[in-house]
């Protein structure tokens, strides 16, 4: 077994398993983003059957504050396609890593073959 | 023992994997049952919450008009008030929102919040016991796997010490 190829192994694994903890975190977000959505959603949902003369109120710190009412629907509207689209990204990064683990994984599966390979001839 | 509780929708052959593959398997499905049934308790609590704000909304009666309440400023301290306004409330709607509604409209609010908590938990149920159905089948496919091990052990410990009789092909 060759030192360098020790080295390039123990390199390619600790590459893979920080992929691996970036891509726990980025799934966590997900979940946590898609929660957030969907609670933005009920509220917009709310809003919609609401009478126009409904007063709506913000919890800003430990004050109710009246707001206006298609203010306040435009606001959740917003939050909902700025989670959207970060949601969406990612998503993107996900299926991103989800590759590189791939390719890292065959690659040192590759190494490990070769120092096999090696330390039997 | 036949496979019998190998559950059709099982994309793997749980009986083809080694003892370790199950192993992992079995770990896995313990903390997903384990999540879920938290989960599950979360919606039961949740829905208890929403039974209660159901039932308040109840005493907020014409009958109880201008009625002397006590309103809580903390935990231990309370001033009396007079209920002024039996007609309509503000509730949480979510994401720091809070929305005034008639009593009637509020409660019909709570319900369809109810049902819906309801659904949710129903699913989860379902989805529990359906893992717990695979662990029980894989629980017994160890167990099989484990006796076989054993006794495939034995058997070549007696094939060893046996030594002196005609020699039999050992299964590899």
């Amino acid at each position: 077994m060759s030192t360098q190829q020790r080295e390039k192994l123990e390199a390619e694994t600790m590459a893979f398993q920080k992929l691996q903890k970036e891509y726990t975190t980025l799934v966590e977000s997900r979940q946590k983003l898609e929660s957030q959505l969907h609670e933005n959603e009920l509220v917009d949902k709310e809003f919609k059957i609401l009478k126009d003369d409904s007063r709506v109120y913000k919890m800003i710190g430990p004050v109710l504050v009246l707001q206006d009412k298609t203010e306040a629907t435009a606001n959740v509207e917003k939050r909902i396609e700025f989670i959207r689209d970060e949601m969406g990204r990612v998503e993107k990064r996900i299926e991103q890593l989800g590759k590189e683990q791939e390719s890292k994984s065959v690659e040192i599966f590759r190494l490990q073959m070769d120092m096999q390979g090696i330390s039997k001839a | 023992m036949s496979g019998s509780n190998n559950k059709p929708q099982q994309s793997i052959n749980l009986e083809d994997m080694s003892l370790q593959q199950l192993q992992k398997i079995k770990t896995q499905l313990e903390s997903e049952i384990n999540e879920l049934t938290t989960a599950f308790t979360q919606m039961k609590q949740a829905q208890g919450a929403f039974r209660e704000c159901k039932s308040c909304i109840g005493t907020l009666r014409p009958e109880n008009q201008d009625k002397t309440v006590l309103i809580p400023l903390s935990n231990s301290l309370y001033v009396p008030g007079k209920l002024s306004n039996v007609k309509s409330v503000v509730m949480d709607v979510g994401t720091g929102y809070y929305v005034e509604k008639s009593t009637d409209d509020a409660a019909i609010y709570y319900d369809k919040k109810i049902d819906y908590v309801q659904e949710n938990a129903k699913k989860i149920q379902e989805t529990v016991e359906q893992k717990q159905a695979s662990y029980r089948g894989l629980l017994e496919i160890m167990q099989y796997k484990l006796t076989q091990q054993q006794r495939q052990q034995q058997q070549q410990q007696q094939e060893e010490e046996g030594g002196s009789k005609a020699p039999v092909a050992t299964a590899s």
